[in-house]
C-alpha cells in the first residue's frame, strides 16, 4: 500500500515538473524573438552625424517646439539609485536653427577672449523643485504663447510624479506650477512617458507594475503594465495588461494616441474618445524595442528611438559606460492612424552610439537622445 | 558491443542530421528582421533582363551580363558616370568561333597597363559555367580572341578575376551543379582555382559555395564571397599563384557577388538578407520577390577589410534578389532577380 502511494506521489510530482517544464518551454520560445538572438545590427545613416559634445549622462526623451527648440532630460537614474555612479538630473535645450556653438573673437588690450553667444545645448536653471531625476518629457502651448513642459520624474523615495512647468525663454529657466504624484494618485505605478492633451491633461504610461519584481515583468512577460490619464483632477486606466509600455504620444490631429508596446515590439494606435479612455484601433508590429516616440507635426510620421538587441540594453542599462547597446531610429509613415510604411533612418552597433531611446526630426536634421549616454546630431540628407 | 557501436554510429549520424539541419535554418534567415533603406538619391532604371554580373572599369566602364528572355543572355554596357546612364547592348565580333551557345555570366575586366588595351573574360554556358571567352574592347565592340574549355578544374565556375591577358582566378561555386544539394546538406565541395594560361589548377578548396571574386593590383590580394558561410575571404596570393587565407570577415549575410573599387579602398557586395525568400524568387523570378542588401566594407592601407556599412535594403518590392553590385567615385548600381536595376549617389563617410 506505502509502495503504490509513493508511486501515485512520483506520477503527480513528475506531471507538475513536466507542466512546469512546458510552460518554461512555452514562454522561451514566445520571448526568443524578442531576445534578437542571431540579429546583426549594420551601420548605416542618413547624413553626417555627430556626438554632441557635453552631454554623456544621456538624453532620455527629447520633445521640439515648431520653431525648432528641443528640450531633453539628462541624467536619468531609472529604476531610481541602480547607477553605480553619481549623476545629477538635468533639462537641457538645443536649438536646431544653431546647431554648433557659435562664438566670437574678442581682443582686449592684454588677451584674446573667445566668447561663446550661443551655446548649444544649453541647460536651463529650475524653480521651484531642489532636485530632479528626470524620464519622458512633453511639450504643450496654450492659446496665449505659453511653453509648458511636464516631465516625468522619479524622485529618491520611491515617488512616481508629474511635474509641470513653466518655460522661462529670457532667463532659460523652468519655474515649477504643478506635481501630479503617485502618493495622491494610486494609478501612477512605474511611469515611463507622457504626452499633453490639455493645459492640465495627459496620458501616462505605466512601464512596470510596482508590486512584482521587475525581472519577472521583463522576462516572465507578465504584462502588467498600462496606460493612465490624468483629466486634471484624478488619474484612471485607460489600457491595461500591457508588456512594457514605453513611449507615448499624439497625431498631430489629436485623434490617435500611440503607444510604444515595447514587449510585443510593437506600435498600439488608440482611438481618444471624448471622455479621455482609449479604445484599440490597431498595431504595427516594428519588430524591435521600441523606446520614445516623436510625431512630426508636419507629416505625421512616428519618430522611434529603438533598441534591436534585447540583451544588449539589459547590460547598457546596468552599466552603461561598460557595455554597448545598438542603436536604432526607425520613422513609420501612417495615413489617418493607419501604417503606410517604414524605413530605418539610423542603425549602429553601439560602437558609435549606445543605448538610443528618442529621435527627433526637423528641418533636414535629427536628435538622437539615448537612455544614460550621449546625444546625436545627424543631417538628413 | 555490436549493439553499442551500431547505437554510437546512429547517435553521431543523428547529432550531425540535426547540425546540418541547424546550420541549414541559421543559413535561410528566417530568424531575420530587415529594415527598408536607402541613400536619399537613389533611382530605378529599366533593364533589358535579370542583371547576373557586372565588371567595371576605374573610371565607370561597366559590362553587364543581362539574362535572355527564355533564351541566351547578353552582354550590355554603361557608362556609370555620365550624366543620363543608359544600357547599351554590345555587338560581339565571334571571328572563327561559334557563338550560339554563348550565355554569359559572371565577368572580368583587365586593362593592359602598357598599351591600355581592355580585355573582358566571361564565364559562359549554364550557370555555374565550364567555358570562359575572352574578348578585347575595341571601338565599342568586343572582338572574340580565345575560348577556353574543357579544363578539369572547371567544375562549376561562377565568377573570375583576371590578372594578366590570358590568366585569371575564378570560383568554383559547387562540384556538381546542383545547387539545392550542396546548399542543404551544407558541402563544402566549391574551390578556387588558376588558370595560368595554358591549365587551370585549384588554388584552395572545401569551401561551401564561392560566388564572387576580385583582384587587388594594389596589395596583391584576392577577395572571395563565401557565400555559403555569410563572410568575405581574404587570400595573400604568392609568385606561383598560390594562395593564402589571410583573413575571414563575416558579413552574416548572404552575399553573391564582390566589387573592388580600388582608388576609395572600398568594397561592394550584394546579395539576399532573406534567403527563404531568394530561394523562391530564384525558383520563379516572375512571380516572385525577395529583398536585397548591399554591403559596403572599407579596405585599410594593407588590403585587410575592416568595417560595414550597409549601404540600402528593399523589402523585394522596387528591387527584387539583388546579385550584382558595382560603385564608382560614390556613385552605386544594385541589380538582380529583376527587370530593374537601382542607380545610387552614394556620400561615402567614414565617421567611425
Amino acid at each position: 500500500m506505502q509502495r503504490s502511494l509513493l508511486f501515485r506521489m512520483g506520477i503527480v510530482v513528475k506531471s507538475v515538473l513536466f507542466g512546469m517544464f512546458v510552460i518554461v518551454a512555452f514562454r522561451l520560445w514566445q520571448i526568443a524573438p524578442m531576445l534578437a538572438i542571431g540579429r546583426t545590427v549594420y551601420h548605416h545613416s542618413p547624413g553626417h552625424c555627430r556626438l554632441v559634445e557635453g552631454i554623456e549622462n544621456g538624453a532620455e526623451d527629447i520633445a521640439t517646439l515648431p520653431n525648432g527648440l528641443a528640450f531633453f532630460s539628462s541624467g536619468l537614474d531609472f529604476p531610481a539609485g541602480h547607477l553605480k555612479y553619481p549623476v545629477t538630473g538635468k533639462i537641457y535645450t538645443f536649438d536646431f536653427n544653431h546647431p554648433g556653438s557659435s562664438f566670437v573673437i574678442v581682443y582686449t588690450n592684454i588677451a584674446i577672449i573667445i566668447k561663446i553667444l550661443d551655446e548649444n545645448p544649453k541647460e536651463l536653471t529650475i524653480e521651484g523643485l531642489s532636485s530632479m531625476n528626470p524620464h519622458g518629457l512633453s511639450l504643450w502651448q496654450n492659446d496665449k504663447g505659453d511653453t509648458y513642459l511636464f516631465v516625468v520624474n522619479h524622485p529618491p523615495n520611491g515617488e512616481e510624479c508629474v511635474d509641470k512647468f513653466l518655460f522661462d525663454a529670457k532667463t532659460n529657466s523652468l519655474v515649477h506650477k504643478m506635481r501630479v504624484s503617485s502618493t495622491e494618485h494610486g494609478f501612477m505605478e512605474v511611469v515611463n512617458d507622457l504626452v499633453v492633451v490639455g493645459d492640465n491633461q495627459f496620458y501616462y504610461t505605466n512601464f512596470l507594475h510596482k508590486q512584482l519584481p521587475v525581472a519577472v515583468q521583463k522576462f516572465g512577460m507578465i504584462a502588467w503594465g498600462s496606460v493612465g490619464y490624468f483629466d486634471g483632477q484624478k488619474t484612471s486606466l485607460v489600457q491595461k495588461g500591457l508588456l512594457l509600455p514605453n513611449g507615448i504620444n499624439i497625431s498631430p490631429d489629436m485623434k490617435y494616441v500611440y503607444v510604444s508596446h515595447s514587449g510585443h515590439a510593437e506600435i498600439l494606435v488608440l482611438n481618444r474618445l471624448s471622455d479621455g479612455s482609449l479604445s484599440l484601433k490597431n498595431s504595427i508590429q516594428i519588430g524591435t524595442r521600441g523606446d520614445n516616440l516623436d510625431v512630426d507635426p508636419i507629416t505625421g510620421s512616428i519618430w522611434i528611438g529603438a533598441h534591436p538587441k534585447f540583451m544588449q540594453i539589459v547590460r547598457y542599462a546596468s552599466d552603461p559606460n561598460t557595455y554597448k547597446s545598438a542603436s536604432q531610429v526607425l520613422r513609420v509613415n501612417m495615413k489617418d492612424g493607419h501604417f503606410v510604411n517604414m524605413t530605418e533612418v539610423f542603425a549602429d552597433d553601439g560602437s558609435f552610439i549606445s543605448g538610443s531611446s528618442s529621435a527627433v526630426y526637423y528641418k533636414h536634421a535629427m536628435l538622437v537622445g539615448t537612455v544614460f549616454t550621449n546625444l546625436m546630431y545627424c543631417e538628413v540628407k | 558491443m555490436g549493439h553499442l557501436k551500431l547505437f554510437s554510429l546512429m547517435t553521431i549520424a543523428v547529432l550531425v542530421l540535426f547540425t546540418k539541419i541547424c546550420k541549414f535554418t541559421y543559413r535561410l534567415g528566417l530568424h531575420k528582421t530587415i529594415y527598408q533603406h536607402r541613400p536619399e538619391s537613389c533611382r530605378l532604371l529599366n533593364t533589358p533582363g535579370f542583371t547576373r554580373s557586372y565588371a567595371s572599369t576605374q573610371n565607370g566602364t561597366v559590362f553587364i551580363s543581362i539574362a535572355g528572355n527564355g533564351d541566351n543572355g547578353t552582354i550590355y554596357t554603361m557608362e556609370l558616370l555620365a550624366n543620363i546612364p543608359g544600357f547599351k547592348e554590345i555587338p560581339i565580333n565571334w571571328r572563327d568561333h561559334d557563338g550560339k551557345a554563348f550565355d554569359p555570366h559572371g565577368l572580368s575586366v583587365w586593362t593592359d597597363s602598357y598599351n591600355g588595351e581592355t580585355f573582358l573574360f566571361v564565364i559562359s554556358g549554364s550557370s555555374p559555367g565550364n567555358v570562359v571567352d575572352i574578348f578585347r574592347w575595341e571601338a565599342g565592340c568586343l572582338e572574340h580572341s580565345r575560348r577556353i574549355q574543357n579544363d578539369p578544374s572547371f567544375h562549376a565556375m561562377q565568377d573570375l578575376a583576371a590578372v594578366g591577358k590570358d590568366t585569371f582566378f575564378f570560383t568554383n561555386n559547387l562540384y556538381v551543379p546542383q545547387f539545392r544539394l550542396e546548399y542543404t546538406l551544407d558541402l563544402h565541395w566549391g574551390s578556387v582555382g588558376y588558370f595560368d594560361g595554358t591549365e587551370g589548377r585549384v588554388v584552395a578548396d572545401r569551401l561551401f559555395m564561392p560566388t564572387g571574386i576580385a583582384f587587388s593590383f594594389l596589395h596583391g590580394l584576392l577577395y572571395v564571397t563565401h557565400f555559403g558561410l555569410q563572410e568575405l575571404l581574404t587570400f595573400r596570393v604568392e609568385e606561383d599563384a598560390q594562395i593564402s587565407l589571410i583573413q575571414t570577415f563575416p558579413l552574416y549575410s548572404s552575399m553573391m557577388s564582390v566589387d573592388l573599387d580600388e582608388a576609395s579602398s572600398l568594397l561592394h557586395t550584394a546579395g539576399h538578407p532573406l534567403m527563404y525568400k531568394a530561394l523562391k524568387t530564384m525558383g520563379d523570378p516572375e512571380n516572385h520577390s525577395s529583398p536585397s542588401q548591399v554591403l559596403r566594407v572599407n579596405i585599410n592601407q594593407h588590403g585587410l577589410l575592416t568595417t560595414i556599412t550597409e549601404t540600402l535594403v528593399d523589402l523585394g518590392r522596387d528591387l527584387s534578389g539583388s546579385q550584382a553590385a558595382v560603385s564608382r567615385h560614390e556613385r552605386l548600381l544594385v541589380g538582380g532577380y529583376t527587370r530593374k536595376a537601382m542607380l545610387c549617389e552614394t556620400e561615402i563617410k567614414r565617421d567611425f
